[in-house]
């Protein structure tokens, strides 16, 4: 047990110095455009597919849970206000999260772990690049733009999905599904006059996640030692530690973002 | 005082490119132990040594990679301990590395891999920088026109090494330094490849510092070899001096290689 608090206390204490490093190396000097756009593109457009898909499911299956509930209280009216609420505030940012953590973290941690057993790190400080510069800053930004927007992208479709299941099997017309959605999205009110609130706490959390789980996998991946195999364990470690610290940081988030927006 | 140019170590007063001044590092157990080595300007330098004698320490030390628990390790005039980032890196702008799998960028061609440096040094313009590759390119005895488009992975292993030095090379450094060239390479290629060695040691007279098992083979590129044994130096001295060794390990080693 004393090991484990001392592993987590030594990784939360790299994690934070590497973020350190990235601020230190902005603006991320030549090259750094084409560096971001080529992660936006691999982090953000290829996750599009997997978060659409999870999104719609998730909102399908939110709609028929919520018929259950609100059924017998002749309320099913109300399943768009149900599924608005639990997609924009805390589904979509923590699936999409957890979903580029699956499929992006490991894909970091691999790929610059495997840089770092074939000396390839060390091959880019001879050549006077520093891997966080030309490595960790372009996936840590491209991450925290990336998955705001995916998590957008998941509320959307879980919205259209249980709209879907909505209008199909509960009889609830499109129309008023709708219409009890944006009552939903605009209930609490809005930030700036015209973004809702609901919709601040849905864009400050995946933004938050999106940088965890990017620099949580690019710490891994740096630190791989011991071959193929400790490529494997530093995937391993990347994927459980982003999802694990995404869902500890949505509570965390979720006070916060109660008690100022 | 003139501005002391690193591009030229000639220039600098003791002439010295590498200076290691009891030099230790220890991991789990003591690797090197007050090593002490001077490397003198156009001079090619081979460490030989058992597997694990902490041959690959020495040029990542060399390289600032790695920092000596005690002792003083001096690249160009620039101690490495009291080194500055930018002086860090300035002090690596001269320094060309050979790594012993050649660690060659996956997700670059081979045009992109040798073109990394130059490109990060942001001296040359475009049009110079595919010159530069090219004539490297070239240098090394790889026709830039059938390799310049192909992955790492496309290539063999000892096209890949050929890459790798020609990735070291591009940027004309002043310090070449060499992990294990030959390893893993059939005997014919490793005869190429120690051949290429000893041509760019004659055309471009860089400083070089080679790490290799292969004593046979360094010898003949090598104006002094170091033996490295329990940390420290068995033997250091001119090729001829080192098969005349009267040293009981040195003969061994030679005995063995």
């Amino acid at each position: 047990m004393r090991r484990l608090v001392q592993t987590t206390l030594l990784t939360v204490q790299d994690v934070v110095l590497l973020a350190v490093q990235c601020l230190r190396a902005l603006p991320g000097g030549r090259g750094a455009g084409a560096r971001l756009l080529a992660q936006l593109d691999a982090i953000g457009v290829r996750s599009v597919p997997i978060v659409l898909l999870t999104g719609l499911f998730t909102g399908m299956v939110l709609a028929l849970q919520a018929s259950v509930q609100l059924a017998p209280l002749g309320a099913t009216l109300f399943v768009g206000r149900f599924v608005a609420a639990s997609m924009l505030r805390e589904l979509g940012p923590v699936l999409s999260g957890i979903m580029v953590a699956g499929r992006v973290g490991a894909g970091i941690a691999a790929e610059l772990g495997a840089m770092k057993v074939t000396e390839q790190l060390d091959a880019l400080e001879t050549l006077g690049a520093e891997p966080v510069r030309v490595l960790v800053l372009p996936r840590v930004i491209a991450s925290a733009v990336a998955v705001p927007v995916l998590a957008l992208i998941a509320d959307a479709a879980g919205l259209i999905g249980a709209a879907l299941v909505s209008s199909s099997y509960l009889g609830v017309p499109v129309r008023t599904f709708w219409a009890a959605a944006v009552d939903q999205i605009t209930l609490d009110g809005f930030v700036f006059g015209f973004v809702p609130s609901d919709l601040v706490q849905g864009m400050v959390k995946p933004l938050v996640f999106g940088a965890i789980l990017s620099l949580l996998a690019c710490h891994y991946g740096l630190r791989a030692t011991g071959g193929t195999a400790g490529v494997g364990v530093a995937t391993t470690r990347a994927v459980v530690s982003a999802s694990i610290t995404i869902l500890i940081a949505d509570y965390f988030l979720t006070q916060l973002l109660l008690a100022i927006v | 005082m003139p501005a002391r140019t690193l591009r030229d170590p000639m220039h600098l007063p003791d002439s010295a490119v590498v200076e290691l001044e009891h030099v230790s590092v220890s991991f789990s157990r003591p690797v090197l132990r007050d090593i002490a080595l001077r490397v003198s300007p156009a001079e090619t330098l081979v460490i030989v040594g058992e597997s694990g004698t902490g041959k690959s320490t020495l040029l990542r030390l060399i390289l600032g990679l790695q920092q000596a628990d005690r002792g003083r390790v001096t690249v160009m005039g620039q101690d490495l301990e009291r080194a500055t980032t930018v002086e860090l890196r300035r002090v690596r702008s001269e320094i060309g590395m050979v790594f012993q799998g050649a660690a060659l960028f996956d997700s670059l061609t081979t045009f992109e891999n040798v073109a990394f440096g130059l490109r990060e040094r942001g001296e040359l313009r475009e049009a110079e920088i595919r010159a530069r590759v090219r004539e490297t390119l070239a240098l090394v005895d790889l026709d830039p026109d059938e390799v310049s488009n192909t992955l790492p992975a496309q290539l063999s292993g000892g096209m890949r090494k050929r890459v790798g030095i020609a990735r070291a090379v591009a940027p004309r450094p002043a310090l070449l330094l060499y992990d294990e060239p030959t390893a893993g390479l059939d005997p014919l290629t490793s005869g190429t490849v120690t051949a290429l060695m000893q041509r760019l040691q004659a055309e471009l007279h860089v400083t070089s510092v080679v790490v290799s098992h292969d004593v046979r083979a360094m010898m003949r590129i090598a104006d002094r070899i170091a033996l490295l044994h329990d940390g420290a130096f068995a033997f250091l001295g001119a090729p001829e001096a080192m098969r005349s060794s009267v040293e009981p390990y040195t003969q061994s080693f030679l005995a063995a290689a």
